[in-house]
């Protein structure tokens, strides 16, 4: 079930370490906040989501993981909030039979979370702040601080 | 708040910041309605919600331009904006009917 925390994700995946037997690969994408892209210096990164409407679209892409790959666990779990460099904004796990289905979910997991939950972050550097939209000209996929 | 200059459309409601926008004429019901603002869009609006009372027969392409008409400097923003209906992406071509959210969300960048 998908979550949107406020709180540090650092030490959250160890709850993901329940083995289902039925699972010979488990894949996990630990999404960090960077300090440096293409020249642009980030301290941290400021989270907004809408939130009922965040949780929702997780859930919806993790059910359309499940039935697309055909793996047994999808799990989205993103922070909001003030996070800094190093700090992990996003975490995505799958879980599956075979390595295969569970690396290809896990990656179109995350670029479904990058497209459709309304979150936002905030570029905080050392010379300002700034909203990363594409009005900014500085979106995806090179945003800096993107994981 | 401070309004745009004259403009028939929209006007204070009270020394809150609450305003008020009417879109005359008036076919049918209309309520208050909460319109959220959501990271550059919030940091524009300088505000993070406001209620406005809207027309249920206004379209989504209208509620976007009476936004603009209440906070210019959203303009720019706007159209790239998606506004989802009680947590509902709508179609600029949706009416607006008895929903009681609106939300203001810019292009996407979590992850």
């Amino acid at each position: 079930m998908a979550k949107l925390l406020r709180e540090p994700l650092e030490g959250f995946e160890a709850q993901f370490a329940t083995p289902d037997p039925a699972c010979g690969a488990r894949v996990m994408f630990t999404g960090l906040v960077r300090e440096d892209t293409n020249g642009a210096t980030t301290c941290a990164l400021e989270y907004d989501a809408y939130e009922p409407m965040a949780i929702k679209a997780m859930e919806d892409i993790e059910a359309e993981a499940l039935k697309l790959f055909g793996i047994r666990r999808a799990l989205v779990i993103h922070r909001v909030g003030h996070v800094l460099v190093g700090q992990i904004g996003v975490l995505a796990l799958v879980e599956s039979g075979h390595r295969k289905q569970a690396f290809a979910a896990c990656e179109w997991l995350m670029n479904e979370v990058k497209k459709r939950v309304p979150i936002w972050k905030k570029d905080i550097g050392p010379n300002g702040e700034i909203w990363q939209h594409p009005l900014s000209g500085s979106l995806n996929p090179q945003s800096p601080g993107s994981p | 708040m401070t309004l745009p200059g004259p403009n028939p459309i929209v006007r204070n409601l009270d020394s809150t910041g609450a305003i008020s926008v009417q879109v005359p004429p008036l076919k049918s019901g209309k309520g208050p309605r909460e319109i959220l603002f959501f990271a550059i869009a919030s940091e524009i609006a300088k505000t993070r919600s406001i209620f406005l009372l809207l027309d249920e027969n206004l379209t989504i392409s209208q509620v976007r331009a009476l936004l603009i008409s209440a906070f210019p400097p959203l303009e720019p923003l706007l159209p790239c904006c998606a506004l989802a209906v009680d947590g509902v992406i709508a179609r600029d071509f949706d009416l607006l009917g008895p929903a009681s959210t609106i939300a203001v969300l810019p292009p996407v960048s979590g992850g």
